[in-house]
């Protein structure tokens, strides 16, 4: 085809356009004549003609971009954030995208979380960020992932922690509960990191198995304090604000955990994290989704209608200690829980002693 | 990466249209960093449920890619049609490495609290647009540049218009020309019986 027979059909089917439908054909064979080929062109883009308003009238770089955010999260791979790049997509939970980086500056392995966008659209949310960050770096604890460093890169914030080899909790629960000696050996050190952080003032907010980490040393905990980011103004999270933030950003597990002022709006302090503990801990002991053992706590019951054999003696003792403990955590008013983990630490570390009589014997 | 402004853009475009292709590879970065950030807003969008602001957005993000208000090429129109064929190429690479990767594997990922959805064929539609224009340029180059002007770059009517100093219809009846041509090219008109979209038949 030439330009010249390309621009006689552009020009026809413009024309044709105007034409009432129903004339088109009429007008058809008065422009075209014999020269069957140029009608043909002209109705077989006619043909086309309902579908191109929406047709192309996106910009490529909107499609690419909607196509991105359907996706749920931008493919950052092969980016660079700072000194940090970005290596592969790892995870990806509520408060953004996880990647696994190169940290150009120490050459070491790091983990880079992605804050959600919206943190850049307010400068008062962005300088809240940054104090957050700084108290978080304070925690150095070897139950709990270090963060290296906090920043922002165009907009993007970021933060970088301490790459971890293991699984999460929650892949672990999916084969099933945990031996008691296990669940209360990852007790105690969920117990330190907490004290650790309470110590400092610091309240986690968002205790679940997603955030616990299982590695070859032990539990660490992320994402320590990170719920505190999604708050905006004031230091405790408030009604409208927090149902606002739950609207935001709670996979629906996470209300599970949450203890009865944190889903009022309360106000909220270690006891939280006691609460949130509490649930953790009969959940690695059942299996159960936490709401479940929540409703209708009964460890003993649970477990030796799951187990095939019969409870001994001794592991109905530990197991009644246990559940004395986690309803203790669970009580409804924070005035009735284990007050801090000082108070928790103790009692969790008896269950050990008991746990372990009991394998021995 | 930080401190790239919309002149080093304009410099860096001009190097590559003098045939500096590394330039390139210091754009590329800079069209997928806004192209990340505009996701990004979308997704802050959607889940604050406003109201898309899709348009304003990403006009935005062009605007901050090149700013057209502010270019001072003697020849502006070689300069749009260098900034859409940037565009075109850094675009039609993604997309076509996108769907390597849903094919190839790519990318291992581990889903923690959601699964990875991707399902999406309108990246497919980039790639074929792009091989459909190559065919209409080898006949016509000038409904190519319409096209490239406006998809890729983002440019309304009006804008083409003054960048190819022609009057507005033309480049109306240039565009409508081209996006029938193009659809026809793709596939043909969709038929009424089947709900069967273009992006979904693109996936085949």
């Amino acid at each position: 085809m030439t330009p010249e027979r390309l621009e006689q059909i552009e020009a026809l089917y413009n024309d044709v356009l105007v034409v009432p439908r129903n004339e088109r054909k009429a007008f058809l064979n008065r422009t075209c004549g014999n020269d069957d080929e140029l009608r043909a062109e002209i109705e077989s883009l006619l043909a086309c003609e309902d579908r191109t308003d929406t047709y192309l009238e996106k910009p490529a770089l909107q499609v690419a971009a909607e196509s991105l955010a359907n996706q749920g999260g931008g493919l950052l791979v092969g980016q660079t954030l700072g000194r940090y790049q970005l290596l592969s997509l790892v995870g990806r939970g509520g408060m953004g995208d996880v990647y696994c980086a190169v940290d150009s500056r120490l050459n070491r392995i790091v983990a880079v979380k992605i804050l959600p966008s919206y943190f850049a659209d307010d400068h008062e949310r962005s300088q809240r960020f940054e104090q957050e960050a700084r108290v978080i770096a304070l925690l150095n604890h070897p139950h709990i992932c270090i963060l290296h460093d906090a920043g922002c890169d165009n907009g993007t914030y970021y933060l970088v922690f301490e790459y971890l080899v293991g699984e999460s909790l929650s892949e672990r629960l999916v084969r099933g509960p945990l031996t008691v000696s296990e669940a209360v050996q990852y007790a105690i050190q969920i117990t330190e990191a907490l004290e650790h952080a309470h110590q400092q003032g610091i309240i986690h907010h968002d205790l679940k198995p997603s955030n616990i980490m299982l590695t070859k040393a032990g539990v660490k905990l992320l994402d320590f304090g990170i719920a505190e980011l999604r708050y905006q103004g004031g230091a405790e999270p408030k009604g409208d604000q927090l149902l606002y933030s739950l609207a935001l950003h709670s996979t629906s597990g996470t209300l599970a955990y949450m203890a009865p002022e944190q889903i009022k709006g309360g106000e909220t302090d270690v006891r939280t994290d006691i609460f949130a503990f509490g649930v953790l801990m009969s959940e690695m002991i059942t299996g159960q989704p936490a709401f479940l053992a929540r409703s209708e706590l009964n460890l003993v019951a649970s477990i030796s209608n799951g187990a095939a054999r019969a409870l001994s003696q001794a592991e109905s003792q530990t197991l009644s200690a246990l559940e004395t403990l986690i309803r203790r955590c669970l009580a409804e008013d924070p005035s009735q829980r284990w007050q801090s983990t000082s108070d928790l630490l103790p009692a969790v570390t008896g269950l050990a002693n008991t746990a372990n009589r009991e394998s021995a014997g | 990466m930080a401190g790239i402004s919309t002149e080093d853009i304009t410099r860096l475009l001009r190097a590559w249209s003098e045939g500096d292709e590394s330039a390139l590879e210091k754009l590329t970065p800079l069209v997928y960093r806004e192209l990340h950030r505009l996701a990004g807003r979308y997704m802050g969008r959607e889940r604050e449920g406003h109201t898309l602001q899709a348009t304003a957005l990403v006009n935005e993000a062009y605007l901050r890619l090149i700013d057209w208000k502010n270019v001072q090429w003697q020849n502006r129109a070689h300069f749009f049609a260098m900034s859409a064929q940037l565009m075109r190429r850094v675009l039609v690479d993604y997309a076509r490495s996108r769907r390597y990767n849903k094919r190839g594997g790519g990318v291992r990922t581990l889903a923690l609290d959601e699964g990875l959805v991707v399902s999406d064929n309108s990246l497919s539609l980039i790639v074929e647009i792009d091989l459909a224009l190559q065919r209409l340029a080898a006949i016509d180059p000038r409904p190519v540049q319409i096209v490239e002007l406006r998809y890729f770059g983002g440019l309304s009517i009006e804008e083409a218009a003054e960048v190819l100093k022609l009057s507005p219809i033309t480049v109306i009846r240039r565009w409508n020309f081209a996006k029938a041509w193009l659809l026809r090219e793709l596939g043909g008109p969709a038929k009424s019986d089947s709900g069967t979209t273009r992006a979904d038949r693109s996936a085949i």
